[in-house]
């Protein structure tokens, strides 16, 4: 039984109707000549055309297409059909009686088989509106996405740029001050009046040492980095001594004491080295245990600048510390003054001087040391 | 003077024979030079310009920003202009040492090499101009074929239908003159070219008016007009004729923009007649 | 020729008021006589009175027809034997800039430094 229902079926399966395989086909067909005239279309595409058979008979393909397909397909498709014999994948709209265009998907291939009498352009298109539709929804998101980082990227140049402008003006006013209070210091005053001198002087070092790192972060930001300015035939300790003087006037009650040992002449950037030194003091007074001395230790050994800064007090928890010269660190303790940039800045400063700055923190001391080559890796000029 | 395929060695090491993925054959006292149009590269004249290698040295090339140029090479202030693309034309030519040559342009590369032929007038003293169109887009007293919102449309489907664009030619590639291993032999992957890049050829081609580039010139002049084009029509390439004294005007019996490929045999004949 | 007169004399050149005041304080404290102007012109001006002038002291971001830089060139055509002391805030200058061997200090400047840098122009 099983044989003869297997002989009827595969009997059934030989005898394919394939005239109305092509013309009903999921696809519309379309033949044409060598020239691309058309010979015979399928139903499908007729139904999608609204036309009607001996319409389409005749024409050009191109000319089922807007005028931008008709340059499109003279001047790309024609020409590969020609050359590659095949065409896959194009995404091409025809444009249906009424007017309105409908997106397609098409291939094509370029039979040159032996017999001339058949067709030789043999197109299958399909509809392609909603793939189109997503596509360009695709598009336009990616294209809303690039425009958004643009703008974005932008407007955080401008904010930086600010920034740096707005550092940079209020230097002037700073250093007014700054002369002022050094000229009233020297004027008679009563005991209150001397204290609340020292307060403004307090104030001002500190606004100064804001404004430095916050310019030169927003520099960093931009792209500048720390730019250094060396002058070799300059002594550094006097502008070490300077920044020690400057802050211990402002921390009265205080106990620094500082060690100079350079001896010999260090190829940097002194204002810059002044400012690692300025930070790493400043600190290690705010964080440093009040009862203990803050010691500074700067020494010149076997072609290396060491300078080292230490205070008392509890040790940094040991998952802060490596994070400590990351910008905007604060810590997670007690709210802190300033902006968490002075020790991001004092690395950076190390780094541009091809040196390094790290911490140790235990419960006997937290020291920052900074280290320096007294010969710059690549002697070239600046 | 042997009829061998010689690839000229030296012609291979400069800049601009890289940057223009030159093909050179053939060996002749004249030089044939054949520039592609809009769309294509220089595969478009694989069925004519074998016809000539045992007459003439025949160079082929692509324009920056087409088929195996080299895209890092292509800059928009250069090739915003007809200008640009002759600029190279004309260096091509000079460091093949050529005089007195033949060029063969098609499309937008007719007005290319007349530009070119006028600069520097020593290279070429014949052209074949196919299928040319000095303005697409229509004016007051002339017909272009196109309009100029119709141009306009153009630029903004090559614009938003990249995928259209890239489904139509091979994925697109970053260019690479250095494809040893095509040799010779043409592969499937004709025609391939940057999205941008073709985008703002097209905006050269399209939207250019070389109506001014057109009169009379030294060299000898052949327009092939094809029979049935949309892009260029009959009436463009007659115009064209008119303007340029003393040139001679064939119409090839073919269909399409490309007779060079759709009626190679044809296009052979009537170049052949007039070299 | 050289100069051979002991410096006595400088001129400086501060917009600022209280910044001026401040640098005209530090030098009279050790011992220089000092000419104060705001401003380019009000320098050229003094010089022209043929003062005795020994030093110019200049801030280089100054209002006016010229910077402290344009200044210190201006001076050293007219008066080449005049030292040159630039100083600013916000550009630093080069010793390579300065004609005359001219020095440079970076605001702020303290009174030590400031004072070393005077001595600095000693005669040879």
């Amino acid at each position: 039984m099983s044989d003869t229902l297997n002989d009827t079926v595969a009997a059934q399966a030989v005898v394919l109707d394939f005239e109305d395989l092509f013309e009903s086909a999921p696809c519309g067909y379309v033949l044409a000549d060598r020239d691309g005239r058309i010979v015979r279309t399928n139903r499908t595409l007729l139904g999608w055309l609204g036309h009607a058979h001996d319409v389409l008979v005749g024409k050009r393909i191109s000319d089922l297409m807007p005028i931008v397909g008709k340059i499109f397909y003279e001047t790309h498709l024609a020409p590969t059909l020609h050359m590659q014999g095949r065409l896959n994948e194009v995404a091409i709209e025809l444009v249906r009686q009424d007017g309105k265009r409908i997106p397609m998907l098409v291939s094509a291939v370029a039979n040159d088989s032996v017999d001339e009498a058949q067709p030789r352009l043999r197109f299958a298109m399909f509809l392609a509106a909603e793939r189109r539709g997503y596509e360009r929804g695709l598009l336009e998101a990616r294209n809303k996405a690039e425009a958004a980082v643009a703008t974005e990227r932008a407007d955080a140049e401008l904010r930086e740029q600010f920034i740096a402008v707005l550092g940079h003006d209020l230097r002037n006013p700073l250093a007014s001050i700054s002369s002022g209070i050094r000229m009233l210091d020297k004027e008679s005053f009563t005991a209150r009046g001397k204290k609340v001198v020292a307060l403004m002087a307090g104030s001002v070092v500190r606004a100064s040492g804001l404004i430095d790192n916050v310019l030169d972060f927003a520099r960093g930001r931009l792209g500048g980095g720390i730019a250094l300015i060396r002058y070799t035939d300059e002594p550094l300790e006097p502008v070490l001594r300077q920044v020690v003087a400057e802050l211990r006037s402002v921390t009265p009650g205080r106990e620094i004491t500082a060690h100079y040992a350079i001896n010999e002449p260090v190829d940097c950037d002194h204002i810059r080295v002044g400012q690692l030194l300025s930070n790493l003091l400043g600190n290690a007074l705010t964080h440093g245990s009040r009862d203990e001395p803050v010691r500074i230790e700067a020494t010149t050994t076997d072609d290396e600048l060491i300078i080292a800064v230490s205070n008392g007090g509890e040790p940094i928890p040991p998952d802060a510390i490596e994070r400590l010269f990351q910008p905007f660190f604060r810590g997670h303790d007690r709210v802190r003054q300033g902006l968490g940039l002075g020790l991001h800045i004092a690395s950076e400063i190390a780094r541009a001087h091809d040196g390094t700055l790290v911490a140790r923190s235990d419960t006997i001391a937290t020291t920052f040391i900074f280290t320096m080559p007294l010969t710059r890796p690549t002697d070239l000029p600046d | 003077m042997l009829a061998s395929e010689m690839t000229h060695a030296s012609d291979l090491n400069s800049t601009i024979q890289k940057r223009l993925n030159v093909h050179s054959r053939g060996a002749g006292e004249r030089t044939m030079m054949f520039a592609h149009g809009f769309g294509c590269d220089q595969n478009m004249w694989r069925f004519v310009a074998p016809a000539f290698e045992d007459g003439f040295r025949t160079v082929l090339f692509d324009y920056v920003g087409a088929g195996g140029s080299n895209l890092i090479a292509y800059n928009p202030e250069q090739y915003a202009s007809i200008d640009g693309y002759a600029d190279d034309v004309i260096e091509l030519a000079r460091a093949l040492g050529i005089t007195g040559g033949v060029f063969v342009g098609h499309s937008v590369s007719a007005m290319i090499g007349l530009v070119a032929a006028r600069r520097a007038p020593e290279l070429f003293s014949t052209l074949v101009l196919v299928g040319p169109s000095p303005c697409y887009i229509d004016d007051a007293d002339y017909s272009g074929g196109f309009t100029r919102d119709q141009i306009t449309e153009l630029l903004d489907f090559l614009d938003s239908n990249h995928l259209g664009w890239s489904e139509a030619m091979a994925p697109v590639i970053m260019g690479n003159a250095d494809r040893p291993e095509l040799g010779e032999e043409l592969t499937a992957s004709f025609c391939r070219t940057d999205p941008e890049i073709a985008k703002q050829f097209a905006r050269v081609t399209f939207m250019s008016d070389s109506r001014s580039d057109l009169g009379p010139i030294d060299a000898n002049v052949l327009i092939l007009q094809s029979r049935d084009d949309v892009i260029a029509p009959r009436v463009v390439g007659e115009y064209v004729h008119n303007a340029i004294p003393g040139s001679e005007f064939v119409v090839l019996d073919s269909t399409g923009h490309c007779p060079n490929l759709s009626a190679p045999e044809a296009t052979i004949a009537a170049i052949k007649a007039f070299v | 020729m050289p100069n051979t007169k002991v410096i006595r004399t400088v001129l400086v050149v501060e917009d600022d008021t209280l910044v001026r005041m401040y640098g005209t304080d530090i030098l009279e404290d050790a011992g220089y006589e000092v000419l104060e102007a705001t401003n380019a012109d009000e320098a050229l001006a003094i010089l022209s009175e043929q003062r005795d002038v020994h030093v110019l002291f200049s801030d280089v971001d100054m209002p006016g027809s010229m910077d402290g830089l344009d200044l210190a060139h201006v001076v050293h055509e007219r008066w080449p034997h005049i030292h040159l002391l630039l100083t600013s805030g916000h550009h630093p200058v080069q010793g390579s800039d300065l004609p005359n061997r001219g020095k440079f200090v970076r605001k702020p400047w303290s009174s030590e430094v400031l004072v070393e840098r005077i001595r600095g122009f000693l005669p040879a």
